[in-house]
């Protein structure tokens, strides 16, 4: 039975966070040969681009880095696994995001934490803050606050907003649950799926499955009252506490089940539990109760809400975990970097569902072609040259919805991604190569 | 008889059950709003009673909406009276409620039509609808419906 690793990680992760003082840096991107290369970018020069932007603010898009940058939104309230830390508590988390969207998708996000935790009042500063920025990415928000942000958002502003633990984590679970279906042969319209948990993930998974046509009599969701359906005793509460839940309640009836987590898995193809941390969270004998050739994904961080070894002695035949120690790492990684890549690259205007389910479509054939089994139903963040594919499919999306502001063709946009992430890398490499990115030092042992 | 679809009608004695239950789960959602309504432990056997009650007043109008013949909504409305005010007869919508799965379909919005025409019948003018004041839902269904505010009724706690 695999032990945790030993690896203390929080140690290590605080002794460097403070070395280097931060994770990212702005770095100038155009020629400065001499200081007169100022009035260039800088008065007088400058002036004229202002001038032409301020006739047509479109052109900000072409003028500037607002092309390519996005904000990563968080008032602190849903932290990881942390809670209500506060925006100072997030700015960490959201550094972190900020490296990857550069590493991975040639992204420019920074940090934007904020004490607005007024849903108003948030949205008024997205609002207000969107002349800056191509994009804005939420994070780490308290639920149900955060689906009527990301509702509202998307309708007042007019760039692309993603908020990732609800898309992005329900992208890659719909990902891998196309390729494990594949694997065990079955169809997305006659499978019976457990939705353990009803938080920002499952139920933006939920609406994911709905547009991708899985069949809403047979999904069951529970959350910590038990199965969600209309005859719930506390139902027209929800109606007004979290019409989400509601809607869910309504449209499933409970996917035909009553009681709890053992009862809605009892005969399920498919569990997916985004909820809390395990182990234990659901028992072996649950799992045994599945149909045959069971989908077992258990996301909770850090601590699956059942260890894969013991689901798969329960009878589940694909086990997928948020873990990258095991097998099958449902990783929001996989998604949001190509995600953005593409939106910027066509300029869209936002991001539908229907362009999440493009990126889940992408990342599962990309694994199909690799060669997907019981231990590989989604590509690891190694292996890089997904994004630019994920980017080309959602970028190729936004623009067939009508949602881009410049049309470009599937190679266009593949290799302007490739472009972009592969020089993002290579700059990368070279400053580390030459010590202008310090390493690691040696005290600290990793 | 059995009727087909949706219907609206007066309540009758084999609608109790339904009609104590969902009057039981419209109190417990008011409830949510305010601690004033903050419902007795017995109210099952009282909700009975009081459903009891409206049959037998004259002054309470209690419809009921079925779909194939199955109860899924209610509304239960008091027809008060002020000598001094010209139109003197108005009804006040106390109870509304469809069950959920019926919802989004009009059906309250029939309950109303059947409601105002029932009230038109016995010499009222106006219908008034109650409900908790942070209700946004309620009030925004009502004002989607053509009611207006019209009076409002401020609470506290007297010791």
């Amino acid at each position: 039975m695999p032990e945790e690793k030993k690896i203390d990680w929080y140690s290590i992760s605080e002794k460097l966070h403070k070395y280097y003082g931060g994770k990212i840096e702005t770095i100038p991107k155009v020629p400065v040969r001499t200081l007169n290369d100022f009035a260039i970018w800088y008065t007088p020069g400058v002036a004229e681009p202002s001038m032409r932007i301020a006739k047509d603010p479109e052109l900000s898009f072409e003028y500037t880095s607002r092309w390519n940058t996005i904000a990563i939104v968080s008032d602190g309230t849903r932290v990881l696994g942390l809670g209500k830390i506060g925006p100072e508590g997030a700015y960490p988390v959201m550094e972190g995001k900020g490296l990857i969207f550069k590493y991975l998708g040639g992204v420019d996000a920074v940090p934007l934490v904020h004490r607005a935790r007024d849903p108003e009042k948030f949205l008024e500063l997205l609002e207000l803050v969107e002349p800056s920025y191509g994009g804005i990415n939420l994070e780490d928000i308290e639920s149900p606050k955060c689906f009527y942000i990301l509702e509202e958002a998307r309708k007042r502003l007019n760039i692309p907003v993603w908020h990732d633990d609800q898309q992005g984590t329900a992208a890659i679970t719909l990902a891998g649950l196309i390729n494990a279906l594949k694997i065990v042969n079955k169809d997305i319209k006659d499978v019976g799926i457990a939705l353990v948990g009803t938080g920002a993930a499952n139920v933006a998974l939920y609406r994911l499955l709905k547009a991708y046509g899985a069949d809403l009599k047979k999904i069951t969701a529970i959350d910590s009252k038990g199965v969600l359906h209309p005859d719930r005793p506390d139902i027209d509460k929800l109606m007004v506490s979290n019409k989400w839940k509601y809607q869910i309640a309504i449209e499933t009836e409970g996917g035909g089940k009553r009681g709890g987590v053992p009862e809605a898995m009892e005969g399920a193809d498919v569990v997916i539990a985004a909820s809390k941390p395990g182990p234990g969270t659901i028992k072996k004998e649950w799992v045994s109760k599945m149909a045959k050739d069971a989908i077992v994904f258990a996301e909770a961080n850090p601590v699956p809400e059942i260890w894969p070894w013991e689901a798969k002695e329960a009878g589940a035949r694909i086990v997928a975990t948020g873990r990258s120690d095991f097998p099958n790492q449902v990783n929001n990684s996989l998604v949001f970097p190509g995600v953005f890549r593409g939106v910027l690259n066509v300029r869209a205007k936002t991001i539908t569902d229907e362009m999440a389910i493009a990126a889940s479509l992408e990342i599962a054939r990309f694994a199909e072609e690799k060669g997907i089994h019981e231990d590989y139903i989604v590509p690891t963040m190694e292996e890089w040259e997904v994004y630019p594919r994920v980017a080309t499919a959602v970028a190729l999306k936004a623009i067939e919805q009508g949602l881009a502001r410049k049309v470009m063709t599937r190679d266009e946009v593949y290799q302007m991604s490739l472009e972009i992430i592969k020089s993002t890398m290579d700059k990368y490499k070279l400053l580390y190569k030459n010590g202008l990115i310090k390493d690691i030092p040696k005290e600290v042992n990793i | 008889m059995y009727e087909p679809g949706l219907t609206i009608k007066e309540a009758e004695e084999k609608h109790i059950e339904d009609l104590v239950n969902m009057t039981v789960r419209f109190y417990r959602f008011n409830e949510e709003f305010d601690p004033a309504y903050s419902t007795k432990p017995e109210i099952d056997g009282l909700a009975r009673a009081y459903i009891q009650e409206s049959f037998e007043k004259e002054d309470v109008l209690l419809l009921v909406a079925c779909w194939n013949d199955k109860p899924v909504g209610f509304a239960r409305t008091e027809i008060r009276r002020n000598m001094l005010i010209k139109n003197e007869k108005y009804g006040t919508l106390i109870e509304l409620y469809v069950k959920p799965r019926y919802r989004r379909q009009g059906v309250a919005s029939k309950l109303i039509q059947e409601t105002k025409k029932k009230l038109a019948e016995k010499g009222v003018y106006h219908i008034a609808a109650q409900f908790p004041a942070m209700n946004v839902i309620a009030e925004r269904f009502y004002k989607k419906n053509g009611f207006r505010p019209w009076t409002q009724i401020f609470i506290q706690e007297v010791g």
